[in-house]
């Protein structure tokens, strides 16, 4: 198990007083040329010629260290910058659709002060009547054609008419705590005292149930119309305010077998136009 | 005629693969300074110098000590011939004493690398003039890291020493 150690130890004991054929002699010239090389270092600078000369030749070698780095940091940066650029393109593209909302609502601003704007204009007309304004909530057709208004005030009444930017277009329904539901004037159920505002005859219009459509009910033959004439509100019977605009005679029809004429009239109101609804007595 | 072109070949390569480890250690040794960023260095050069000189003290002459030394010199910054001074003595004084040092165990052999490193750093650090209470941590590490590098230097060299003699 020792035997190792032992060869070892006999070894070492013979060889301490055993000394190598190094000579002085042959180490002495070595170090007096190095000592020559120090002084000539020391007095011309030899190693910063040296330095200077070996930089340039292993240039190449030491700027690979910097070639490298360069290149990761480009490499890096192309894919950072890739990186960056596609953030900023979603970051702009959000902020885009921000402002397309934004836009959107300012449209929506603007169609409401121009609507409240034409109402107050309209409103003008009334003189000291009172008006209330409502805000549409909803808009059905079926089973009839209602429009549903929200209201903050307890004194509209069930004889109150509705306005909305183009005008008169309907009357109210329903009288509801919180909402009203106005039926529109081209109901078929109702009949609006009207004239004709060239020969100022009286007549009923009555809706059709469709919208923009109006029929002037039991006009006779001998009677004088001509299409394109202007149908206002009379005012008679006070459901109706007068002179509010109801359309333009578009069709005037004869029926061989009836004494009276079929006369279409046609209005450009959209009954679900707008946001707002003015209320006032007639 | 034969057998005798081959051995001054096997010679010619051996005191040319001295020169190349050599070489090797130095820049080695330089890139290590840098990346270490420390006032003194691993003397991987002085540790394969001392191999060298104790493995085949006739096969190694001062012309690669001094080489190395001159490189370290210039690319360590240093006035030339400091390192050659140093790595003389040590080549001097290991063929000197080759017997004595390959007698030893490992251990006593690293702890008598241990010494020389000791002194070739304080050598060092009286040559630059450095002195600080700190440079003492860097010479302890040092030197206690060289004389754990010596096995591993040892190993390796003794490894490609009997592979370039033998072949095998």
């Amino acid at each position: 198990m020792f035997g190792g150690e032992h060869k070892q130890t006999d070894i070492a004991q013979s060889a301490i007083f055993t000394t190598g054929s190094m000579r002085a002699s042959r180490f002495y010239p070595a170090v007096i040329f190095t000592f020559l090389v120090m002084y000539g270092d020391y007095s011309f600078d030899l190693s910063s010629k040296i330095r200077i000369s070996s930089s340039y030749i292993f240039s190449p070698f030491t700027q690979f260290e910097y070639l490298a780095k360069d290149s990761f940091k480009s490499f890096d940066s192309y894919f950072s910058s890739q990186k960056k650029l596609s953030e900023e393109i979603i970051t702009l593209k959000n902020q885009i659709r921000n402002l397309e909302n934004q836009n959107l609502v300012l449209q929506n601003i603007k169609i409401s002060l121009n609507e409240l704007e034409e109402l107050f204009d309209l409103s003008k007309s009334f003189q000291k009547r009172e008006i209330f304004l409502g805000k549409i909530t909803d808009f059905k057709k079926f089973p009839k054609e209602l429009i549903s208004v929200e209201i903050r005030t307890n004194n509209i009444t069930k004889d109150m008419i509705a306005f909305n930017a183009f005008g008169l277009i309907g009357v109210i329904d329903e009288l509801l705590t919180n909402s009203i539901k106005i039926l529109p004037l081209h109901d078929a159920s109702l009949k609006i005292p009207a004239k004709n505002s060239r020969t100022l005859e009286n007549l009923i219009i009555v809706g059709t149930g469709e919208p923009k459509i109006f029929q002037i009910e039991e006009f006779k033959k001998n009677g004088d119309i001509k299409e394109g004439d202007e149908i206002i509100s009379s005012g008679l019977g006070g459901r109706f305010p007068e002179g509010f605009l109801l359309g333009r005679v578009a069709i005037i029809k004869e029926n061989d077998q009836s004494n009276f004429l079929l006369v279409t009239v046609k209005n450009t109101y959209d009954f679900s136009f707008g946001s707002t609804i003015l209320f006032t007595k007639p | 005629m034969n057998s005798l072109d081959d051995k001054k070949s096997s010679i010619f390569n051996f005191y040319f693969f001295v020169g190349f480890t050599l070489i090797s250690a130095s820049i080695i040794e330089v890139f290590l300074n840098n990346f270490l960023l420390s006032r003194l260095t691993l003397p991987l050069t002085l540790m394969t110098l001392i191999y060298w000189n104790v493995a085949t003290p006739r096969n190694v002459g001062f012309f690669w000590t001094m080489l190395s030394g001159f490189i370290l010199d210039i690319f360590l910054g240093y006035l030339l011939g400091i390192h050659v001074v140093i790595f003389l003595l040590a080549s001097y004084f290991s063929q000197r004493y080759f017997h004595r040092f390959r007698a030893l165990f490992r251990l006593q052999q690293s702890l008598i690398v241990a010494i020389i490193v000791f002194i070739y750093q304080i050598y060092f650090i009286l040559v630059s003039n450095n002195f600080a209470l700190s440079i003492i941590f860097e010479l302890l590490i040092l030197t206690i890291v060289s004389s754990l590098f010596w096995p591993i230097i040892y190993g390796v060299l003794r490894y490609l020493r009997i592979k370039l003699t033998y072949g095998q």
